[in-house]
C-alpha cells in the first residue's frame, strides 16, 4: 500500500531492514542529462521495488549496481563484498549476478534453451548436458519449457520476458537485478505475468525489480521494500515496520 | 616446386586469405571498438593497399623484403625468402586483400548491439569470452564475406605479385601472369579459358559475399525482436 508512504529523503534510510536475506549498500551520485541520480540506501529484506516514471534514474541505478555504469562517485557493495569503492572497481563480469533488460536482450544466435544455459558455462562446472539440463529446470520453471528450442525471434513479448527472466536465474546470482522484463507487454497481461512469476521463480529471492506501474510495484513489494525514485531522487518508502 | 598456374593461384589465394583474415579480425575488431585517434590512422593505414597501384604495394614490399635488408635476411635463413618464391605470392596477395577483409570484419563488429556484449558479462563472461561467445558469432557472416573478397582479390591479383615474386613458370607464374603470357604470345585459346575461369570463380565469390553481408544485417533485426 502506498498509504503508509513516509516521504523520507533517501539519505535517512539505512539499516532499517534488518532481514535474512544479503545485505545490499548503494551509495551513488551520478550525473544524468537532465537530473542527477542521487541514491542511497541499504536493505537486506527482499525483494526490492524500485518504482518510479520513465526517465527517473531507475534503470541508471540498476546499471549502476551492475557495474555496467563506471563513471560517477559512489559505493555498491554487498554484504562484506565492495563492488565499487574509492579504488575498487568490479567489472560486472565478476559480479554474482543476474540482470534482465527491458528488451530482453536475448541473444538471437542461439536458442532459447542455451540462452538459459549461457550463464552456467562461465559460472558452473557444469557439464554441457547437465547446463541443458539446468536451464530446462528454470524454462519450466517459468513455463516456458515448450520453447527449449526454439529461435528467440520467434515467441512473443512475453515469452521473452520470461526466457530472459530465467537467464539471469539460471547462473546461481547472489543478487537478481530485473528491470521490467515485461515491459513489452500491455499492462493486464504484464500485471498478471508478474503475480504468476512473484508468486512463483522469484520468491524469497534477492530481487531488485524496476518498474513504473505502482500496481506491479504493489504485486511484488508485497513482502519487500519499495523504493521510490523521481528525477534521481529516492522521494519514499514503503513497505517495511519501523 | 612446379605448379600449374590453377593450383598454384588456388593455393596462393587460400594462404593469402588466411593469412589476412589472421592478422585482420583482431585487427577490424580493434578498430571497431576503439575510438582513438590512433586506431584511425592504422586502419587508414592498413587501406592504403586499395588505393595505391598494386606495383607501389610491391614495390614497397620489394624493399622491405629484399635481400640486403635485415629483414630479408631474416626471412631467407628460416626458408621463406618471399622475393622471387611462391611466399611473395602469398604475402602481395595478404597484403592487397587485407583491407577488403578489414573493412568487412570491421563492418560486421560493429553491428554487434553494445546490449549485448554487457548483458554477456553480467553473465559472467569476461572480455575475452565475450568477444568469442557474442562477437566473433555475430560478425562471423561479415568475416565470411570479408574472406570471399579477400579470396577473389588475391586470385587476381597481378602488380604487386609480378615485382615480388617476379613471373616464373611453375614457380611463381598466377592465373593473372599466366593470362599476360598468353595473350601476348598470341595464344587465345589458352588465354580465354583462363579467363572464364578467374571471372566464373570471381562472380562465384561475390555472390557468396552478398549473401553473407545479408545475413549480418538478418541477424541485427532479429535481435531488436517484437
Amino acid at each position: 500500500m502506498i498509504s503508509n508512504e513516509r516521504g523520507r529523503e533517501a539519505g535517512m534510510i539505512r539499516s532499517l531492514h534488518p532481514g535474512a536475506g544479503p545485505s545490499l549498500a548503494v551509495d551513488v551520485t551520478r550525473a544524468l542529462r537532465d537530473f542527477q541520480l542521487r541514491a542511497e540506501f541499504t536493505v537486506s529484506r527482499w525483494p526490492l521495488v524500485l518504482l518510479g516514471p520513465s526517465g527517473s534514474g531507475k534503470t541508471q541505478l540498476l546499471r549502476v549496481i551492475a557495474g555496467l555504469e563506471c563513471g560517477g562517485r559512489g559505493r555498491v557493495a554487498l554484504d562484506e563484498e565492495v563492488w565499487q569503492g574509492e579504488r575498487t572497481f568490479v567489472p560486472p563480469h565478476r559480479r554474482p549476478i543476474g540482470y534482465c533488460s527491458q528488451e530482453g536482450d536475448l541473444f538471437p544466435h542461439l536458442s532459447v534453451l542455451e540462452n538459459v544455459a549461457f550463464p552456467l558455462r562461465f559460472r558452473s562446472g557444469l557439464s554441457a548436458q547437465e547446463r541443458g539440463d539446468r536451464a530446462l529446470e528454470w524454462l519450466e520453471r517459468l513455463k516456458v519449457g515448450h520453447l527449449a528450442k526454439t529461435a528467440p525471434s520467434a515467441i512473443s513479448g512475453g515469452e521473452r520476458g520470461r526466457v530472459a527472466l530465467a537467464r539471469a536465474l539460471a547462473g546461481a546470482p547472489r543478487l537478481v537485478l530485473a528491470d521490467e522484463p515485461f515491459a513489452a507487454v500491455d499492462q493486464a497481461a504484464r500485471r498478471e505475468l508478474c503475480r504468476q512469476v512473484a508468486l512463483g521463480a522469484l520468491l524469497g529471492l534477492p530481487l531488485v525489480w524496476v518498474t513504473h506501474d505502482p500496481e506491479e510495484a504493489e504485486i511484488l513489494g508485497e513482502k519487500g521494500l519499495r523504493l521510490e525514485l523521481e528525477n534521481g531522487r529516492m522521494r519514499a518508502v514503503s513497505g517495511y515496520e519501523p | 616446386m612446379t605448379a600449374s598456374p590453377f593450383v598454384l593461384s588456388f593455393v596462393v589465394a587460400t594462404l593469402a586469405t588466411l593469412l589476412a583474415a589472421i592478422v585482420g579480425v583482431p585487427f577490424a575488431f580493434w578498430v571497431a571498438r576503439e575510438r582513438s585517434a590512433w586506431s584511425r590512422v592504422l586502419e587508414s593505414l592498413a587501406l592504403v593497399p586499395l588505393v595505391v597501384p598494386p606495383v607501389v604495394t610491391g614495390y614497397g614490399l620489394l624493399a622491405l623484403f629484399s635481400p640486403e635488408t635485415g629483414l630479408g635476411r631474416f626471412v631467407t635463413s628460416i626458408g621463406v625468402p618471399v622475393v622471387f618464391h611462391w611466399t611473395g605470392a602469398v604475402l602481395a596477395g595478404a597484403v592487397v586483400s587485407f583491407p577488403l577483409l578489414v573493412r568487412s570484419a570491421r563492418a560486421a563488429f560493429e553491428t554487434v548491439p553494445p546490449a549485448q556484449r554487457e548483458m554477456a558479462a553480467t553473465c559472467g563472461a569476461s572480455p575475452f569470452r565475450v568477444f568469442q561467445t557474442i562477437d566473433l558469432p555475430w560478425a562471423a557472416a561479415g568475416i565470411a564475406a570479408g574472406c570471399a573478397l579477400a579470396f577473389a582479390r588475391a586470385l587476381g591479383e597481378f602488380g604487386a605479385t609480378l615485382i615480388v615474386a617476379g613471373n616464373l613458370p611453375g614457380i611463381t607464374q598466377t592465373l593473372p601472369m599466366a593470362i599476360y603470357d598468353a595473350i601476348f604470345s598470341g595464344d587465345y585459346d589458352q588465354a580465354n579459358r583462363m579467363v572464364w575461369v578467374v571471372t566464373a570463380v570471381a562472380v562465384v565469390l561475390l555472390l557468396l559475399a552478398d549473401r553473407w553481408e545479408r545475413r549480418v544485417r538478418g541477424l541485427r533485426r532479429e535481435a531488436r525482436g517484437r
